[in-house]
């Protein structure tokens, strides 16, 4: 038993925990190029504060760098089949992949999580496509987890494993959601559950992306 | 803000922390906390406490609440308030005992305002005023809440440790 006063409880209790130490640093990067970037005052516009957001995207690169793999990939050909990207034994409905990588696998993942009783989830499928469109010529790869019945779920779980995303799971998913995580970091950079988030995601990926030659 | 590593790491931490409060649970607090940094971001800042406090506030209200009335009991004002004074929220206090576990399941039972005014006073030590600017409310209702919060803690850690001995 600890014997002390009720506020020194909860100070004890509130400050035993943290942030994880990478995503601190991420975030506190971001805010320091936003602030550091220029003082003005006034009202920036829309394109004023998407250049901001893409000098920050630089400079988290260069802290990305420092402590994660980096893949090179090559570019211009068209990719495999989906047949060809499936791990095998897994059906087309689990493993669905929208665009992937043909020879490493990318450290970024887009995850969707689907089910077929999911009110949400055809909500959230139209963005993950266009998503998918937008970014099919970089560097991550949209991956599906169709999570509808018990046979669905195992599966997914397995191309979770082959993938190297299984800290996916350390919480409970809901479907009709997406995650953007880092596969060498193990860390989720982004998550989706309304339409209205479809901008931090695409922020949480340009930020995320190596910048393009 | 000079926009110093340590002071944003700083904001980052207390903004965790006042997610946690809201949420009871790490991973959602972490996602919160990354969700209004973003939108600050997205705003072009200020990178201050209570836009970042707010920005989390309304995030939780919006994601994990799915647009439900916020259960806000009427409360009438605290009977010490004072215009112009600044009650002291947290006045001597007797010893309580805590088993690991204990504070945390009786956190897990109090309403989400309850955790955020406990620990915006206890932890973070803001003003009532100050909780006030945070969480959108009268000072009154602060007051009013952290007396009635501390006074349900106190019951549930006691109803914990006897139902744990």
């Amino acid at each position: 038993m600890s014997r002390g006063n009720l506020k020194d409880h909860l100070t004890d209790y509130y400050t035993a925990g943290s942030i994880k130490p990478q995503t601190a640093k991420r975030l506190t990067a971001l805010a320091q190029v936003d602030i550091n970037g220029g003082a003005e005052s006034s009202p920036r516009s829309p394109v004023e504060r998407w250049s901001r957001v893409m000098y920050a995207a630089a400079a988290c690169l260069a802290i990305a760098l420092m402590g994660i793999g980096y893949w090179v990939f090559p570019g211009g050909e068209e990719q495999g089949s989906l047949a060809d990207s499936q791990p095998a034994g897994l059906s087309d409905r689990t493993a669905e992949v929208v665009s992937s990588r043909s020879d490493a696998l990318p450290g970024l993942v887009a995850v969707k999580f689907h089910a077929d009783w999911c009110g949400r989830s055809p909500v959230v499928a139209p963005i993950f496509t266009e998503l998918a469109e937008k970014y099919g010529n970089r560097p991550v790869l949209f991956v599906t987890f169709d999570i509808t019945n018990e046979t669905t779920q195992q599966q997914a779980r397995y191309l979770a494993s082959s993938l190297g995303i299984d800290f996916v799971y350390e919480r409970p998913r809901e479907s009709g959601m997406i995650l953007l995580v880092d596969r060498v970091s193990k860390e989720t950079l982004a998550t989706l559950r309304e339409t209205r988030q479809q901008p931090q995601m695409e922020t949480a990926l340009a930020l995320a992306l190596p910048r393009k030659p | 803000m000079k926009g110093s590593s340590a002071e944003l790491n700083d904001l980052v931490q207390r903004g965790y922390r006042f997610a946690l409060s809201l949420t009871h649970d790490s991973a959602r607090a972490e996602d919160l906390v990354q969700d209004a940094w973003f939108a600050v971001l997205k705003a072009g800042g200020p990178w201050t406490r209570g836009y970042v406090f707010a920005a989390i506030r309304n995030r939780f209200i919006d994601h994990y609440r799915r647009g439900k009335l916020v259960a806000m009991e009427p409360l009438r004002d605290h009977p010490d308030e004072q215009p112009g004074s600044e009650t002291q929220l947290w006045p001597d206090e007797e010893a309580a005992y805590a088993e690991n576990g204990t504070l945390g399941r009786a956190l897990g039972r109090l309403r989400p305002e309850e955790r955020a005014v406990l620990l915006l006073s206890a932890v973070e030590e803001y003003t009532a005023r100050e909780i006030a600017e945070f969480l959108d409310w009268p000072r009154g209702t602060v007051l009013s809440m952290v007396h009635r919060a501390r006074g349900k803690l106190r019951q549930l850690v006691q109803d914990e440790s006897g139902s744990a001995a």
